[in-house]
């Protein structure tokens, strides 16, 4: 029996529903800019909100609480707050504040007149206060578009269904590449194509130097299965990320288009605005978010465009993404003790993705019936997927359903079984490797001695006198074997 | 939520990564006379002991005023985070509304949205301003149609309070009972992860009082009593007799009901009394003692400015961070006083039937409510002891609690003296209900 | 040496017919299920016993609407199961508010039957814990003891007293509960009956068993458990019994001549039903309604009641309350009742001595002092809310006084919608999912007429 030596499985899984925040992907971005970057992102009031709320709730709150207060933040305050004690270290209580200090919410702690104050960044606050009050001129908020009444709109539904098909169409894309099953798939864009590629997601296998794709030939790569798992807000984001870094890396319009990330998260879905006037400095990068089905517009150069729901669920925090349906078609998996899982699905995508790991037995109109085997699941993981990415996928599909039954939602048997299938792979590894046959067992000990010395010795089986080594270092031990046999001759 | 133990010194490691979504249900008491008053302020007695506060003046504070103030709490409530939401009753003269969010049917809303403020604000704003002016005609239509009467009757709270708890018991049905029914073995662990979904909501209601005095709720029976009283004849049996006490009783009791009902379904209910001491000295002692026992926040305003930064200070952080990490701010003595059935005085000692627990001010032979017969022998005795109740007032040794940036109100002890006066002191107003 | 008393009469175990493992597909709630199961059940008429009665298939109940879906009839099940609770009777006015009870546990080697999942204990158990705070949330003025039965032996798990929390320790503590051997319902009995004997007659005195075997093991001697019965009803201790296995002749006529009730489990749901139906107060029926005071009853000390002038008072009794200030946290001040520093606690109204809890006798004046809120309670008793009726669409029709619903402001299913045909006015379902109080004229939805009626005990338009 294996013992698994996995550190602690049940946190593992415990952790990994919540853990890795849908805007881990922008955390990280945001955490390697400076100030000026952030003085520059917060003129926009869109900003401040969607930052504020990205905060922890300690932290925000403690925040919120002191957004109205002309006095810089005093250490002494936030002790008192949070339950501290009073002689608690500044450390301790920098931790607190860490996360708006490291957005620069915050300056620095400093000592002031006897007292240790944080003093806010004006910035952030005035565009916070203003985003409260409605009293901000960027237009962070996205300027209506100027219509005729009777115009005709497409519907929120409408609108849903668009952005849904053009962004699963590129996941599809990705999958048939992968799978070599045929959906009908249209090619994406050359553009998201490109981008695809410079992320890593997918890449051209005949292309040695990685140079020059043929982008039409490209398949996708472990990181995009790894991608393909991800919950929708988590791929929204770090699409987001790699457009960011590949277009705007050296310019400086990133903190507009990040800016406008975060306006475009606190538009309306249903309601249209007007391009020019609410992003008159990103409109090329508005022009590119429109591949990826984050906005909509009627026709392709009209400054009218329709948010859809992938932009507007951009901002909308922590597990509760979208309201209503949305949620709900997510969690459609049923998972059994007994490794069956029974998913309430039709989505051609959905089923596509189990399909990376689980052995589809029956198919319904609206029912998948599968098991999770030691095949498919290894075939899995041999592309890169690992137990864990598998577990956060079941588990944030699980169905109502599952939550009734007492926690944790997925049974610790089927966690701990695939935390062991994952063992099982990296249980072989493969090396090259010279094996040298021996006939007398002196030489075999001396050039085992030998070999160990020099660190070149992989493996020896003194009862049949082999032994393997290194393959660099087989001229160097042939050498001394021979040297050694004449040696043993010479001697008798 | 996960009440953490509090232990001192502790990091931020043990605070909660992420709170469930808030529904903050407000109910504004927007009665007019009582904003007339709040409108035009007495001068504030200066606080000897904190003469540095004496500078700030006593604040008028008008309704549109207010409404801006409350406004900008509410928009930081739904900032604080994605799925916050906020309900609005305004409880007027008798009468409470739904505000926001209007019925699905009206959904006009802003006919554009402005593109400096963030829609949701907008709409809340717009949404309650116009409800708000709804009320306010219909409250003036009402004075022009000569029921002018019915302006003196106080706020409906206990209405809208009963409101409040019937959308949360429909937007979070019964969750005790149905998981009892689910799971028989499941241990009573409150502090084990509720099994509902994943992301079930945490409500709480938070009343905004303007009517000085403890007549909010009570004085309501007053107005009630004689309506009733004619329109039934006295011994028509049980039917009439208890369904007249219902509607006679339907302030202390219906409160009461409204903080056991609140109780059991964890919803705190904060109140935040406007009135200054300078208007009225006694705290509306019915909300303070709803706030007490369902741990929410009472507090009562000063007068002197500064209910933004209050209102953002005390009441925005969710039920779930309250007491850990944050801490509830101190709170007055409360007094457990309770309204008597015959003249709906408030009492400090009561007469109370064996049988059915019923509250009288006065010794008498019969119950009102159960009819149970009490020892005719004893009234006098019990006459006696009721004479005796002379009120005490709490000693000057109770420390007040801490005074937090700027003047936290330390008067209870003057005020609950005073009342307590008063109502010993009026017991000759007529019986509603004859006994037979 | 016990003789057994063979107590069951008949049992037939084609009664018991596991209701809840419905097929049904995953999808379904559970709630649902509970539901199905529930109304498959309850097929007995008053006159015949359960098991004469012919079998009602569950699943007969349920009927396929139009468009083959089974949404509507599952819904319509459920409105029904609400409606039949909330149209309970209107609460007679006079009801017993001082309660005693002893639970009586039984834990008998048959609590180890798995027909309940996982164990008729575990289960039993469970309910217990809710039905303990339950209980104290609706009777805050009453006390719980706990007798165990087990190995022919009775054992007085929990004293009475007042404190759930401490009753919810003992429960939680499983290993202290191993049920084994055989019970003694005439032990069990008679222990209840002397920890009650100290009680005044005058409040209400009650056992609930929960009685899971079919059979009791009684000494033998010369008392049998026909003289304990007598003794019962002589002291009128109101008897409950809910066998979760099979009607015992001796159990029912304990019940029934100590004017409890007796009751059979058919399923987990249907044990959880019958249990809370003895949560409310019972109506002062069997007790004449005279009580000597809340303060002998708190104190169990049966001394005079002061202020109420003499203990035996015919008719009951005009006690002096007073209500108390509750201090703030704030320093630390000499209580009254123990002489010790502490901080918080209660000023007595008249003398304002300082008082560590309520309710308790104040130490320097004598006066009783309770937390109003305490009282209050039980003030729902008093004001009951009518009962709402049904509208039918006609009704609607010529009031359409408001869309939405008085108490949570959802809207109203539009009633041009409705089809005369499918609407049916049974077990006082409203056709047009629309109640409306008889008093204020106000059109509430199900849900909050079962809220308002269950829990909330004030109707939102007559407190207008």
């Amino acid at each position: 029996m294996v013992q698994p030596s996995f550190s602690h499985p049940r946190n593992d899984s415990s952790s990994s529903s919540t853990s890795p925040s849908p805007t881990a992907a922008l955390d990280t971005f945001l955490d390697n800019q400076h100030q000026s970057y952030f003085e520059e992102l917060y003129k926009s009031e869109a900003v401040c909100l969607c930052i504020l709320r990205s905060l922890p709730p300690v932290c925000r709150h403690i925040i919120l609480h002191h957004l109205w207060s002309h006095q810089p933040l005093r250490t002494t305050e936030v002790k008192s707050f949070v339950q501290m004690d009073v002689k608690a270290s500044l450390e301790e209580v920098d931790e607190v504040m860490k996360p708006a200090l490291k957005r620069k919410i915050l300056h620095p702690m400093i000592l002031k007149k006897g007292k240790n104050i944080w003093s806010s960044n004006d910035a952030f606050k005035r565009g916070l206060r203003n985003a409260l009050t409605g009293l901000g001129t960027s237009n962070s908020f996205g300027v209506p578009y100027d219509r005729d009444d009777d115009a005709e709109i497409p519907s929120q539904e409408e609108l849903v269904a668009y952005g849904e098909e053009a962004f699963e169409g590129i996941l599809k894309y990705m999958v048939s590449s992968g799978l070599g099953i045929g959906f009908s798939v249209a090619r994406p864009q050359p553009e998201v194509l490109e981008l695809l590629h410079i992320s890593g997601l997918m890449t051209d296998p005949t292309d040695e130097t990685g140079q020059r794709p043929n982008i039409n030939r490209m398949t996708i790569t472990s990181k995009g299965f790894q991608f393909l798992l991800e919950d929708r807000q988590t791929q929204l984001w770090e699409i987001l990320m790699y457009y960011l870094n590949a277009k705007e890396a050296n310019s400086e319009r990133s903190a507009e288009v990040l800016s406008m990330f975060f306006s475009l998260g606190c538009m309306q879905l249903g309601q249209d605005y007007s391009a020019s006037k609410s992003f008159p400095h990103a409109l090329s990068a508005l022009n590119d978010l429109a591949q990826y089905g984050f906005i909509y517009r009627p026709s392709p150069d009209a400054d009218q465009f329709f948010p859809t729901h992938l932009a507007t669920a951009l901002c909308s925090g922590d597990a509760a993404t979208t309201k209503g349906q949305d949620v709900d078609e997510k969690r459609f998996l049923i998972l059994e003790t007994n490794y069956k899982i029974y998913a309430y699905t039709s989505n051609e995508l959905e089923i596509a993705i189990l399909n990376l790991f689980v052995d589809i037995r029956i198919r319904y109109p609206n029912l998948v019936v599968g098991k999770l085997d030691r095949k498919n699941v290894k075939s899995a993981m041999e592309k890169g997927i690992s137990a864990n990415q598998i577990i956060s996928y079941l588990s944030s599909h699980a169905h109502p359903q599952m939550y009734n039954s007492p926690p944790p939602l997925l049974h610790p048997t089927i966690v701990d079984q695939l935390h062991l299938w994952d063992r099982e792979r990296n249980r072989l590894k493969t090396e090259d490797t010279v094996m040298l046959e021996f006939f007398s067992k002196e030489l075999f000990e001396d050039t085992v001695n030998e070999a160990t010395t020099n660190a070149a010795l992989q493996l020896s089986i003194p009862t049949q006198k082999f032994m393997f080594i290194e393959p660099q270092t087989k001229a160097a031990i042939t050498d001394f074997v021979k040297e050694r046999q004449n040696q043993l001759r010479s001697g008798f | 939520m996960a009440p953490l133990p509090s232990s001192h010194g502790s990091s931020s490691a043990s605070h909660p990564k992420t709170t469930p979504p808030s529904v903050l249900l407000v109910i504004i008491d927007i009665h007019p006379l009582s904003w007339s008053l709040l409108a035009s302020p007495p001068p504030l007695a200066p606080y000897p002991e904190h003469l540095g506060i004496d500078k700030a003046q006593a604040s008028p504070m008008t309704l549109p005023d207010f409404v801006t103030i409350l406004m900008g709490f509410l928009n930081a409530h739904l900032a604080s985070r994605w799925g916050n939401e906020v309900v609005v009753y305004g409880a007027s003269a008798g009468r409470a509304k739904l505000l926001y969010p209007p019925p699905s049917n009206a959904v006009a809303g802003p006919s554009k949205p402005r593109s400096n403020t963030y829609l949701p604000f907008q709409l809340l704003d717009s949404r309650i301003e116009e409800g708000l002016k709804e009320m306010a005609l219909e409250e003036r239509e009402r004075l022009e149609r000569g029921d002018v009467k019915s302006i003196n009757h106080p706020p409906a709270m206990v209405s809208a309070l009963t409101k409040a708890l019937c959308f949360i018991n429909r937007i979070i049905p019964n969750n005790a009972n149905s998981a009892a029914l689910m799971d028989p073995t499941a241990t009573q662990d409150p502090n084990a992860p509720s099994t509902n979904g994943p992301d079930k909501p945490e409500t709480r209601i938070m009343v905004i009082n303007a009517t000085p005095g403890e007549n909010v709720s009570t004085a309501q029976s007053d107005s009630n009593e004689n309506s009733t009283a004619n329109g039934n004849t006295q011994n028509n049996g049980e039917a009439s007799q208890s369904g007249k006490g219902g509607q006679m009783r339907g302030g202390y009791v219906g409160l009461m009901n409204c903080v056991f009902a609140a109780q059991k379904a964890k919803v705190p209910i904060d109140v935040l009394s406007l009135p200054p001491p300078s208007i009225d000295a006694s705290p509306p002692i019915f909300l303070q003692q709803a706030a007490h026992l369902t741990e929410g926040i009472y507090w009562q305003w000063n007068g002197r400015g500064g209910l933004l930064q209050y209102l953002h200070a005390l009441y925005l952080p969710p039920p779930s961070l309250r007491h850990h990490p944050f801490v509830v701010p101190p709170q007055d003595a409360v007094g457990f006083r309770a309204v008597c059935f015959c003249h709906h005085k408030t009492l400090d000692v009561g007469f109370v039937c064996s049988v059915c627990l019923s509250i009288f001010c006065e010794p008498r032979p019969v119950c009102l409510m159960c009819k149970t017969r009490f020892p005719i022998k004893s009234i006098p005795t019990l006459k006696s002891l009721a004479t005796y109740i002379e009120p005490i007032p709490i000693p000057d040794t109770v420390p007040p609690p801490p005074v937090q940036k700027g003047a936290w109100s330390n008067q209870p002890a003057e005020h609950n003296k005073k009342e307590r006066r008063k109502s010993a002191h009026n017991g000759d107003k007529a019986e509603p209900i004859e006994i037979d | 040496m016990p003789s057994y008393a063979p107590a069951a009469e008949e049992i037939d175990d084609d009664d018991f017919i596991d209701d809840d493992d419905l097929p049904g597909p995953p999808s379904r709630s559970k709630k649902g299920g509970a539901s199905g199961g529930k109304s498959g059940g309850k097929g007995k008429d008053p006159g015949r016993h359960a098991w004469e009665a012919e079998y009602k298939k569950s699943w007969d109940i349920v009927q396929e609407d139009e468009s083959g879906s089974l949404e509507s009839a599952v819904e319509s099940l459920l409105a029904r199961g609400r409606r039949k609770r909330a149209l309970m009777a209107d609460t007679p006015l006079r009801r017993s508010i001082i309660r005693h009870m002893f639970i009586i546990m039984d834990l008998s080697e048959s609590m180890m039957d798995k027909d309940y999942r996982p164990t008729r204990f575990e289960v039993v158990l469970g309910y217990l814990r809710s039905y303990v705070v339950e209980w104290f949330d609706q009777n805050p003025l009453g006390q719980i003891g706990i007798i165990i039965m087990r190995d022919r032996l009775s054992e007085v798990l929990v004293p009475m007293g007042g404190n759930p929390q401490e009753i919810l320790s003992v429960l939680s503590d499983k290993r202290r509960l191993e049920p084994s051997g055989e019970p003694s319902l005439q032990n069990g009995l008679v222990m209840a009956k002397g920890g009650m004997s100290h009680l005044p007659t005058t409040s209400s005195l009650e056992t609930l068993i929960v009685f899971s075997s079919i059979s009791t093991a009684d000494p033998d001697g010369p008392t049998t458990i026909h003289n304990v019965l007598e003794d019962l009803v002589e002291n009128k201790i109101r008897t409950t019994i809910l066998s979760l296995a099979g009607e015992i002749k001796i159990c029912r006529s304990i019940s029934e001549r100590t004017g409890g009730k007796f009751g059979v489990a058919l399923d987990q749901d249907h044990l959880k039903d019958l249990m809370w139906e003895t949560i409310p107060p019972p109506a002062t029926t069997i007790a004449p309604p005279i009580t000597i005071g809340v303060r002998n009853a708190l104190s169990a000390a049966g001394k005079n009641a002061s202020g109420s002038g003499g203990g035996k008072a015919p008719n009951g009794d005009l006690m002096v309350m007073g209500f108390p200030i509750q201090l703030p946290l704030g320093g630390e001040t000499l209580c009254s009742c123990h002489g010790l520093l502490k901080r918080g606690g209660y000023l007595c109204p008249r003398c304002g001595s300082k008082l560590c809890d309520v309710p308790t006798d104040c130490e320097v004046c004598g006066l009783m002092v309770v937390s109003s809120p305490h009282l209050a309670r039980s003030f729902w008793f008093l004001f009951p809310v009518a009962n709402y009726g049904v509208l039918h669409i006609e009704d609607v029709m010529e009031s359409s006084k408001s869309h939405t619903c008085t108490g949570c402001d959802v809207e109203f299913p539009d009633v041009s919608t409705i089809e005369e045909g499918v609407a049916q006015v049974e077990d006082g379902v409203s056709p047009t999912g629309r109640y409306r109080c008889a008093k204020c004229q106000n059109d509430f939805c199900a849900d909050c007429d079962l809220y308002i009626h269950d829990t909330l005990h004030t109707c939102p338009g007559c407190a207008q």
